[in-house]
C-alpha cells in the first residue's frame, strides 16, 4: 500500500513540478518579449515608421544640472 | 500394503509425522533460501532491482545570464521541451500522429518517416515553447498521451536579437557554453543542480523519485559592453557594409581612461568570432601615428622640422621607391605630413627613429602580445624582431606595412595618446556575480606601463586634430566637437607575391573630444568591393558611432563656437 502512495504521489509531484517549470518559461518569454520590444533596434523601428522620428544629433542633447 | 510387523503398518501418527515433516520441508527451504537472499544477497539483488525499475536521467544543469554594462541581461537560459515518441506505449497512432502534426506544426509525413525508420523512440520536435507545451500537457493524461514523452532541455535567448553574438558565443541545450564568453566562462555560469531518478509507469510516463543534490552558486557575468553603444556600432557597420561590400568589417569602441570595451561590432557576424580580437592585417596609415609619436617622444625629430620630399619620390634602397602622388610639396612638416598621409615622410622619420628604437616603441605600444582580454582565439599579431630589419623594413614599418596587429592592440595605442601616454590593459568583463552573494571583480583599471611623455602627448593631438580638420580625415568632424583621428588605406597582400593594388583594408582610428577623451573608435573594412579610401568609407562611420555615443552619455559639446551660425550680412 505504501509503494502504490508513493508512486502515486511520486507521479503527482513530477507532473506538478513540470506544471511549475512551464508557468516559469511561459514568464521568462513574456519578460523577454518586454525587453525585446523595448531593444533599440525595435524603438527606433516603430519611431521612424510610425512617428516619423529620427535621432537627434549630440549638439541637440543638452544636459539639465541634477 | 505393509507386512503386518513393520512399523508404519498399523501407526497412523507416524505417518502423520513424516506427511508433515515432508509438507514443512517446502517452506522450510524457502524460508532457508530468503534468509539467504536478504541478507547475503540483499545488496546485489537491490542493485538489480533499481537498475531495472529506475532510470537516472540527465543532470539538470542552470546557467546564469549574461549583462551589459548597465544590468540590461544580453542572455539568458529558458527551460524548453523536447517531445519524443516510444513507440511501443502508443495505444492509437492515427490519431497520436495527427494530434502531433496539428499541435507542434510538423508535417505529418515527417512524423510518418521518422517513426518508420526509429525502432522505438524518436524526437517529433525540439525546443517546444511553453504555449505549446500547455497544450500537449492535460493529453499526457489520457489515452491519446501514452507513449509520449515531453524531455526538458534548455534554449539560450538572446532579447536583444544577434546583437553582440559575436563576443556572447553560444551555449547549447543542456546549458554547456561552446564558444566566445559562454564558453570563456563556462565553469562560473554553468553549474549542475540535480540528478533525479525516474521510473517508467506502465503507459509509458515518468515518475520522478527525489532530487538527489541541490546546490545553487551559479554566477551572472556581467560585461563592460555597453548594449546601446553596440547597437550604434552593429548600425553603422551594417550601412557601411551595405554601401561598399566588404569582405570583413569591424569597428571597436573603447573608454581610454579605464580601458573597457564598450563596444565590438564584427561583419560577418558569427557566435564568438569576434573580429577585434581575432583579425589581424597590416595597418597602413593609421600606423604612422605610432612611428611619428615615437620619434617625437625620442627626440630625434620635432614638430616643425621640415622633411625633404624633392621630387616626391624617394629611393629607400635600390630598386625600392616610394612616391608621394597626393601632394606637390617639396618639404612638409610632421602635420603636415599625417594631413596628407606621406609615405615619404613616415618612412624617413622611421629611419631616422632607427630600427631599434622603433621596435622597443612598437612593443612598448603593446604589438606583437596578447592583450591578457583573453577572448578565445585572440591573436598576438606580428613584430619581426629588429635584428632582422633591413633599411626597407624599418622604413616600411614608419608608414604601417611589414607588421600585422589585431584591432584591439590598434587602439590600446591610440588610448595611450587620448588619456596622456598610458597603455592601459583592456577589459570586456566588469565582474562576476554569484548566487550566493559573493562579487569577483574583473574589470579594475590597470596602466600597463607609460608610452608616452605628457608633452609628446599634447603635440599629437594637435596632429591628429589637424588632419580631422585640414588634411584625410575631414569625414570624421563633428560640428561642435572636437576630433583627433588618422585614416589609413593599405594594400593587401597578394598571393602572387608582392601588393595587390586593387585589394586593400580602409579604417580610420580617432577619439573625441580631443581635451577630455571618453571614447577611442576604431574602424576597418576589409577588401571593399569598390576601391576606396579610408578618409572616403571608414571616416564617415566614425563620425556616425561617435554622434551616437555623445549623445548616448550627454557628453556636451567642446567648440560650441561651430555651432554658432556666422551673422547674416546687411
Amino acid at each position: 500500500m505504501m509503494r502504490i502512495e508513493i508512486n502515486r504521489s511520486g507521479r503527482e509531484i513530477g507532473q506538478l513540478q513540470n506544471e511549475v517549470d512551464i508557468k516559469r518559461a511561459r514568464n521568462q518569454y513574456l519578460e523577454l518579449e518586454v525587453i525585446r520590444l523595448q531593444s533599440p533596434q525595435t524603438v527606433q523601428q516603430m519611431a521612424q515608421e510610425k512617428l516619423h522620428l529620427r535621432r537627434t544629433p549630440p549638439q541637440n542633447v543638452v544636459i539639465l544640472e541634477e | 500394503m505393509f507386512k503386518q510387523n513393520s512399523p508404519f503398518a498399523y501407526n497412523a501418527k507416524a505417518r502423520m509425522k513424516l506427511c508433515g515433516l515432508l509438507c514443512l520441508l517446502a517452506p522450510l527451504c524457502i524460508g532457508v533460501r530468503l534468509f539467504y537472499m536478504q541478507t547475503f544477497q540483499h545488496d546485489e539483488l537491490a542493485s538489480k532491482a533499481e537498475r531495472a525499475i529506475y532510470n537516472f536521467l540527465d543532470e539538470d544543469r542552470i546557467r546564469g545570464k549574461i549583462y551589459d554594462t548597465n544590468g540590461h541581461f544580453l542572455a539568458e537560459s529558458v527551460r524548453t521541451h523536447s517531445c519524443g515518441i516510444s513507440k511501443r506505449y502508443v495505444k492509437d497512432k492515427k490519431q497520436t500522429l495527427d494530434f502531433l502534426s496539428e499541435t507542434l506544426g510538423v508535417s505529418r509525413k515527417d512524423i510518418e518517416r521518422k517513426w518508420n525508420r526509429n525502432r522505438n523512440f524518436f524526437f517529433v520536435a525540439k525546443k517546444i515553447k511553453p504555449d505549446v507545451y500547455m497544450d500537449i500537457l492535460p493529453v499526457l493524461r489520457t489515452s491519446l498521451g501514452q507513449g509520449l514523452d515531453l524531455t526538458p532541455e534548455y534554449e539560450r535567448v538572446h532579447p536583444y536579437g544577434d546583437s553582440a553574438i559575436d563576443i556572447l558565443g553560444a551555449a547549447n541545450s543542456k546549458n554547456y557554453g561552446l564558444s566566445g564568453i559562454e564558453l570563456m566562462f563556462n565553469s562560473e555560469l554553468s553549474q549542475e543542480i540535480s540528478r533525479r531518478r525516474a521510473k517508467r509507469a506502465r503507459r509509458g510516463e515518468l515518475i520522478y523519485d527525489r532530487s538527489l543534490k541541490e546546490e545553487r552558486s551559479v554566477g551572472s557575468v556581467y560585461l563592460t559592453l555597453d548594449i546601446l553603444a553596440q547597437y550604434y556600432a552593429e548600425e553603422a557597420l551594417a550601412k557601411a557594409v551595405k554601401d561598399y561590400e566588404p569582405e570583413h568589417g569591424l569597428i571597436i569602441v573603447q573608454q581610454p581612461q579605464t580601458g573597457r570595451i564598450l563596444a565590438a561590432a564584427s561583419y560577418p557576424r558569427k557566435d564568438g568570432q569576434s573580429l577585434p580580437f581575432q583579425f589581424t592585417y597590416e595597418p597602413g596609415s593609421t600606423f604612422k601615428t605610432i612611428a611619428i609619436a615615437s620619434a617625437l617622444d625620442a627626440g630625434v625629430v620635432t614638430i616643425n622640422d621640415p622633411i625633404d620630399m624633392s621630387g616626391r619620390k624617394w629611393e629607400i634602397a635600390r630598386g625600392v621607391v616610394v612616391r608621394d602622388n597626393q601632394h606637390d610639396k617639396e618639404a612638409l612638416t610632421i602635420p603636415e605630413i599625417m594631413a596628407v598621409s606621406s609615405n615619404i615622410g613616415a618612412g624617413k622619420i622611421a629611419l631616422e627613429l632607427g630600427a631599434k628604437n622603433l621596435f622597443y616603441y612598437i612593443t612598448a605600444f603593446g604589438f606583437g602580445t596578447k592583450t591578457d582580454i583573453n577572448f578565445s582565439g585572440e591573436s598576438k599579431g606580428y613584430v619581426p624582431p629588429y635584428s632582422k630589419w633591413t633599411v626597407v623594413d624599418t622604413a616600411t614599418k614608419g608608414y604601417g606595412y611589414g607588421i600585422a596587429l589585431t584591432p584591439i592592440q590598434l587602439i590600446g595605442a591610440y588610448s595611450a595618446i587620448a588619456n596622456g601616454g598610458y597603455l592601459m590593459q583592456p577589459h570586456l568583463v566588469d565582474r562576476i556575480e554569484y548566487a550566493d552573494g559573493r562579487v569577483q571583480k574583473k574589470a579594475d583599471v590597470r596602466r600597463i606601463r607609460r608610452v608616452l611623455k605628457p608633452e609628446t602627448v599634447q603635440t599629437m593631438k594637435k596632429v591628429l586634430e589637424h588632419v580631422v580638420k585640414e588634411g584625410s580625415g575631414k569625414k570624421a568632424q563633428i560640428k561642435g566637437y572636437s576630433v583627433a583621428g588618422k585614416t589609413g588605406t593599405a594594400e593587401k597582400l597578394s598571393k602572387e607575391g608582392g601588393y595587390a593594388k586593387r585589394h586593400h583594408v580602409v579604417s580610420f582610428c580617432g577619439f573625441t573630444p580631443i581635451d577630455d577623451p571618453r571614447f577611442t573608435i576604431l574602424v576597418v573594412l576589409d577588401n571593399p568591393a569598390k576601391y576606396t579610401f579610408g578618409g572616403t568609407a571608414a571616416a564617415p562611420v566614425f563620425k556616425e558611432v561617435a554622434e551616437g555615443l555623445l549623445a548616448m552619455e550627454g557628453i556636451a559639446p567642446d567648440r560650441p563656437e561651430e555651432l554658432q551660425e556666422p551673422p547674416k550680412k546687411k
